[in-house]
């Protein structure tokens, strides 16, 4: 009897370890971070991704990690920020993982004067990846005025980067059924991406994990189910690449030279989505 | 540049042109474009308390302690409270200034894109009176801040940095970012 409850055990070990198992290629000099959207309950279900998260970060040892927005529910008083954001992800937060926020319509703009958020006190704000060729541009989509598009349009023909990458809270294209697309801001923003090369859009609002066929040759993911989820609200649509409305998810990312290789991870281990974009050649796409 | 989406360009660029032609000595202004320069004004007004009253207060500067950012918020919307005690709603939304800003977002609301714009106000929107309609009331800590959606602002004038637009339920709020208040209010500005 023992030894049969030992050998189970070791079965269930094995087992959660394989379907943890990070499948990105990590190669040497890549561009390696996660992604977490709607994060912010400090809930059972945030602390589960948090520790599938953290394990994934033992394997695949990411620098940095993108927060979609919604970083913190309810108050955002001194305790909401270490229930909500400091203990889940305090082993990576030790180990040096920065995290970089957008914000949610859940979240006070007054969170960007929150070193660990790194948004250098600013609603949108960009950086570059510490090391390839690859910058990042955080947008406040509650709030798309005159001065965002101004900047975008100056920040992002600004860059040399091969790889623009966007992250913002509310998704341009969605099959949610409870919120869908935005489409007034894609008005506003996707033609700025397509002008200026943006390759891919990270979102989340919809707790879910949907990956959308490239619209326009621009990959959209959107990962809002870290710590919420609206189970079975992917509805039917011709633009669903892959969809995942079953379990809670986070996401990992490796960029190298003109690949980038994603994996999406739910909080039970399993791998639900995986794949690669190839980088659109900016300058080919706009001779076309 | 389609100047008819962007109505507060207009009105201002008819005002220069229509001072303009009239020269300098009979200086006449589109009645609207009075209206933006008056509504300026008066944000002007309340800025110079705001940056005044921020010097007195903690400063709101990047931390890696909460506390700070709150202590901070909540100390600039005492000061402001207590320097606007005698507030009300049209002291920056006047009813003639709210008038016009209700035909500014007139077409945004009842034209083509009328059901997209409303959908966006209601996602996510906080319950039915979560957010109190009171000039120096705190925006309810906990409640979402609603998306504006983006063709609104685009209707809208320009605001300084530390206040934005807010639509709660059919009001437009003008919302003091730093200090979390409600600075005025328009009510039944989305018909």
């Amino acid at each position: 009897m023992r030894r049969r409850l030992a050998s189970t055990l070791l079965f269930l070990i094995v087992a959660s370890l394989q379907a943890q198992q990070v499948t990105l290629p990590k190669k040497p000099e890549s561009v390696r971070f996660a992604i977490i959207g709607d994060s912010g309950t400090g809930g059972d279900a945030q602390l589960r991704v948090a520790e599938k998260l953290i394990a994934a970060h033992r394997e695949y040892p990411f620098e940095f990690a993108l927060m979609m927005g919604d970083n913190l529910y309810g108050g955002d008083g001194p305790t909401d920020y270490q229930k909500k954001f400091e203990r889940p992800y305090k082993p990576l937060l030790d180990a040096g993982v920065k995290f970089y926020a957008a914000l949610g319509n859940h979240d006070d703009p007054n969170e960007r004067f929150y070193k660990p958020f790194n948004m250098s006190g600013e609603r949108y704000y960009s950086f570059k990846a510490p090391r390839g060729s690859v910058r990042f541009f955080a947008l406040d989509s509650n709030y798309v005025d005159k001065d965002q598009m101004a900047w975008l349009e100056k920040e992002l023909p600004a860059s040399q980067s091969d790889w623009k990458i966007c992250f913002f809270h509310h998704p341009l294209y969605s099959s949610g059924e409870k919120h869908g697309p935005e489409v007034e801001i894609r008005e506003k923003l996707e033609p700025l991406f397509l002008k200026y090369g943006v390759d891919v859009v990270f979102t989340g609002h919809e707790h879910f994990y949907e990956r959308i066929k490239p619209q326009k040759g621009i990959t959209y993911f959107i990962q809002g189910s870290s710590a919420k989820l609206r189970k079975g609200n992917i509805g039917p649509s011709t633009t669903t690449a892959k969809g995942f409305d079953q379990g809670y998810t986070f996401m990992l990312i490796e960029i190298d030279k003109d690949q980038l290789f994603f994996q999406t991870i739910s909080d039970e281990g399993k791998t639900v989505d995986s794949g690669v974009v190839t980088r659109r050649d900016s300058k080919q796409m706009t001779e076309r | 540049m389609n100047l008819s989406r962007y109505p507060v360009a207009v009105l201002l660029l008819s005002s220069v042109a229509v001072a303009g032609a009239v020269g300098i000595q009979q200086p006449k202004t589109n009645p609207d474009a009075q209206l933006l320069q008056d509504f300026k004004a008066r944000v002007d007004k309340y800025m110079e308390l705001h940056k005044r009253l921020e010097k007195e207060s903690p400063p709101l500067k990047e931390t890696k302690d909460p506390a700070k950012i709150k202590a901070s918020q909540e100390a600039l919307a005492e000061k402001i409270r207590a320097a606007r005690k005698d507030a009300r709603q049209g002291d920056i939304f006047t009813p003639e200034i709210a008038q016009l800003f209700r035909r500014l977002l007139y077409p945004e609301v009842k034209g083509p894109e009328a059901k997209e714009t409303k959908r966006v106000i209601k996602d996510d929107a906080p319950p039915p009176k979560a957010v109190p309609l009171k000039v120096n009331a705190e925006y309810p800590e906990g409640q979402p801040l609603p998306t504006v959606p983006a063709n609104l602002l685009a209707q809208l004038p320009k605001l300084p940095e530390d206040l934005e637009y807010r639509v709660v339920s059919d009001a437009l709020i003008l919302r003091d970012v730093h200090a979390n208040l409600i600075v005025d209010f328009i009510p039944k500005a989305i018909r």
